[in-house]
């Protein structure tokens, strides 16, 4: 496959339109030679050409650095359609809709609570239930669970009480997509979410407590709220059952319809519909309702952190927790770019709007939109802004975390969850995990180095970097 | 892990960087959507898998479009009737398979904490075939 791949800089690589038979568009990579070896080890590459054969594909698919494998669609890709009659496609969003990440910022340092760290892990812990299939403590009705779905955080704050309208402005797209329809989320769906609002859920999704250790962008930081030695909390989780349901219900009922819409796909995965379609409305409008709840349930969480560092941490000073930004990494949204309204499916991918969009809240217009790249449990998080260039190299978007290199299977096999969790507390990081094999499954050598991945976002001109993150503390979903 | 021939029935994982792909083989096709369900089980489960008591019976039904899309759609139920009702199936009495339907009467356990979440089961080059006296399968689920 590297063949097809010619460095077009010392961090993009391109895949010309003709490479394979079918594709509508170009390929862009964003990797170094190093990673690009990393991503040509499994077919990741071979996914992002099949997306490129989705109809309605415009401009070019981008792969980014910490692209791997996934079903249909490579984790880490970005595909642009054109409205209104190119394609939507689940796969293209994945089963967690909105996953995504989120920024607490205190007013303490983290040497100031050194002594309670354990502590506040610890009841981080007892405060938020944590793994698959663990309900939280709002239980809501259908109705409440309906105003969840279309009004996201607005919900959340507003009737729920838990935030403030600061925190708004400071999530992407105010935590609330206008598209939703709780409507066309079915039943099931919702019978997945209705007690999981609040939970952080299993896999890779975590909460962890951190500290500002470097700062690269002075300035950038200040406009953040960023400062050395700062303690900070990110929140990396998304929309739970009810997402999964959202996106198994539109595969099933878009691969039904493929034929009506005269579409042929190189893997079925890849199910669309044009967005101008019933298929595709629907989907659009239960995705949209989905990635509220996912930003509502980021939102439950903050709360449930704020409560804990309210609890353990006062007495030490300032106990308040500001957002910095929520951003989301697995959705679909119309942008416009060059004059034509396109919808943007990111899977793994972050958006990263550069200066001076008119979506950014005022306080970031001038610095850029947050982008928050967590690395593997124990290893450094970054802190970027998205940068002018994003815009035109990869539809304003940017990596999502260090990316995997490694199955679980083998994570496994090579690393003991024992020998590990004893190496992250050698390090002074609290875990808190109730299992050893789910802690080796995450280890830190199943993924690429997200240090390397940062630079080459950076060097590629889509974002720049501003701080990082060196983990104390973690709570493994 | 299980060697395939045409008379036993087993499952063996494949490398896959992000997800879980299954491979499942089995003689029959009702011994194989059993043994789908039990390697679901055993994901799920991990080192937990001994934990709690049996649950109710359940009776599942599933329709499909077609043989392939018929085992996405068995695991996704089961996957989603799993974390609505905070059971994993372990036992299966699966009645009958053909290329559109799957009727069971599953039976599992409630397990206090999973290894594993499952979100999905994919169509991602989802395949079930005759091989031999028997059937062979392969599904990606999203972990």
């Amino acid at each position: 496959m590297s063949a097809l791949a010619t460095a077009i800089s010392d961090a993009v690589y391109e895949i010309p339109k003709g490479a394979r038979e079918g594709m509508h568009v170009p390929a862009r990579i964003i990797a170094d030679a190093t990673l690009m070896a990393q991503i040509e080890r499994d077919h990741s590459i071979q996914q992002l050409l099949n997306v490129t054969t989705l109809p309605g594909a415009w401009g070019r698919v981008v792969g980014m650095p910490d692209m791997h494998e996934g079903y249909g669609f490579p984790v880490g890709g970005v595909a642009a359609t054109l409205a209104p009659d190119g394609v939507i496609s689940p796969g293209g969003i994945g089963f967690d809709i909105n996953c995504g990440v989120r920024l607490l910022t205190s007013r303490l340092r983290r040497e100031q609570v050194a002594g309670v760290l354990e502590e506040f892990v610890h009841q981080l812990s007892r405060s938020i239930p944590t793994g698959y299939g663990r309900h939280g403590r709002l239980a809501l009705s259908e109705d409440e669970l309906d105003h969840v779905l279309d009004e996201g955080c607005r919900y959340v704050v507003g009737t729920l009480h838990l935030g403030t309208e600061a925190d708004l402005e400071r999530i992407e797209s105010g935590g609330c997509l206008r598209g939703a329809d709780a409507s066309k989320v079915t039943v099931r769906a919702k019978q997945r979410g209705q007690d999981q609002l609040g939970t952080l859920g299993g896999g890779n999704h975590f909460i962890e407590v951190q500290e500002v250790d470097t700062i690269f962008d002075e300035d950038a930081a200040r406009a953040l709220g960023l400062f050395l030695g700062q303690l900070t909390v990110l929140i990396h989780t998304g929309s739970r059952g009810l997402g999964h349901q959202v996106c198994t219900d539109a595969v099933r009922e878009m691969d039904a319809t493929l034929a009506r819409h005269h579409i042929e796909l190189p893997d079925r995965q890849l199910a669309c519909a044009p967005l101008s379609s019933r298929e595709g409305q629907d989907y659009f409008a239960a995705m949209c309702a989905a990635a509220n709840f996912a930003w509502a349930n980021r939102q439950v969480l903050t709360a449930r952190v704020r409560d804990v560092a309210r609890r353990v941490l006062s007495g030490l000073g300032e106990t308040s927790l500001e957002i910095v930004y929520d951003v989301a990494h697995n959705v679909a949204k119309l942008e416009t770019y060059g004059g034509r309204q396109l919808c943007i499916h990111r899977k793994g991918a972050t958006r990263a709007f550069g200066p001076g969009h008119p979506e950014l809240p005022p306080r970031y217009r001038a610095v850029g939109q947050p982008v928050f790249i967590p690395g593997s449990m124990g290893t450094f998080s970054f802190v970027l802004v998205g940068a002018e260039a994003s815009a035109e190299i990869s539809f304003a978007s940017c990596c999502h975390g260090a990316g995997r290199a490694m199955s679980r299977h083998a994570a496994k096999q090579q690393v003991q969850g024992r020998q590990l969790r004893a190496e992250l507390e050698a390090k002074g990081i609290v875990v808190s995990c109730p299992s050893n094999e789910e802690l080796a499954e995450e280890a830190p050598r199943a993924y690429k180095d997200v240090e390397r991945v940062v630079d080459v976002v950076a060097r590629a001109g889509i974002a720049k970097k501003v701080a990082r993150l060196r983990p104390w503390g973690v709570l493994k979903g | 892990m299980q060697t395939a021939t045409d008379t036993t029935v087993g499952h063996r994982y494949q490398e896959h960087t992000g997800e879980l792909r299954l491979e499942l083989f089995a003689p029959t096709r009702e011994e194989l959507f059993g043994e789908a369900g039990r390697a679901l089980a055993e994901i799920m489960l991990g080192e937990r898998r001994s934990a709690s008591s049996s649950t109710l019976r359940r009776v599942i039904e599933v329709r499909a479009r077609d043989r392939a899309a018929l085992l996405v759609e068995w695991l996704n139920e089961l996957i989603s009737l799993s974390e609505i009702t905070k059971e994993v199936f372990t036992q299966f009495r699966v009645d009958h398979v053909d290329d559109t339907e799957v009727r069971a009467i599953v039976e599992g356990v409630s397990p206090e904490l999973l290894q594993t979440a499952v979100k999905a089961a994919t169509l991602h080059g989802v395949a079930v075939e005759p091989a031999g006296a028997g059937w062979r399968a392969s599904v990606v689920l999203d972990v």
